[in-house]
């Protein structure tokens, strides 16, 4: 999902991103890993945070989607009153739409 | 032919074949589930059928796109899709409120310097398309 140009636009544009290595010792990545209590070579996990650590929405720690993280930036900048940009909610709802499921159907005017 | 995605929790089918009967692009339908089929026989009787055999791709998908140099620029299926429909005659919208500074960036980008290779990206994978774009 981090391959996502539009996810990745969105992480650089509208939050700080910040990646935390859950495979190391004693070093700062470490130190990080043990503050917020999780376990190294552990799976992934997102945290959306504000400065002072508060949660800005839910943890992702077992949907690891385009649309669960898009989610996640979508409800983060709400809940910090941010405006959501138009595309960003736009492509949010599409891949949720995709992700629960779609169904098709093929119309003709004559 | 029209060939309609959507997502059943946001609109219902009723809805959906509502809006193409008055938009005069339903007077047959192919359904791709028993219930749609139910729905659309009680509406259009024997113009509602199953769907068979896949519809051919049109020749020009994303006609409007593929004229202009969106064609270039990355984007989802459903952004494709909405931004096709704000560069026919007449829009409703505008381009802008569905793309991201980025890609709206490209557009200039490629206005700037037309000769360079820009790949075409009508119906490729966002992140497929986006990796192949000119350094």
């Amino acid at each position: 999902m981090l391959s996502h140009p539009l996810i990745v636009e969105a992480a650089e544009t509208h939050f700080v991103p910040v990646a935390i290595k859950n495979n190391t010792k004693d070093d700062a990545d470490a130190e990080v890993l043990a503050h917020f209590g999780e376990k190294t070579w552990n799976n992934p996990v997102v945290y959306f945070l504000d400065a002072a650590e508060k949660r800005l929405a839910p943890k992702l720690h077992d949907e690891w989607t385009a649309a669960a993280l898009l989610r996640g930036m979508v409800t983060a900048l709400e809940k910090r009153k941010r405006t959501v940009p138009e595309w960003l909610r736009f492509v949010a709802n599409e891949e949720q739409s995709r992700r629960r499921g779609l169904e098709r159907a093929v119309f003709s005017q004559g | 032919m029209t060939e309609v995605w959507f997502d059943p929790k946001q609109t219902s089918f009723a809805e959906v074949l509502a809006h193409g009967k008055r938009q005069n692009c339903a007077r047959k339908i192919w359904t791709t589930t028993n219930a749609q089929f139910q729905t659309a026989k009680e509406q259009l009787g024997d113009d509602a059928m199953k769907l068979g055999d896949e519809p051919r791709p049109d020749k020009e998908p994303k006609y409007y796109l593929l004229q202009t140099p969106f064609k270039h620029v990355p984007m989802t299926a459903g952004q494709a899709a909405r931004v096709n429909a704000t560069l026919a005659p007449q829009p409703k919208t505008s381009f802008k409120r569905f793309l991201s500074p980025r890609q709206l960036r490209l557009i200039v980008m490629q206005r700037r310097d037309p000769k360079k290779n820009w790949p075409d990206a009508v119906n490729v994978p966002i992140a497929e398309a986006w990796a192949r774009l000119p350094k």
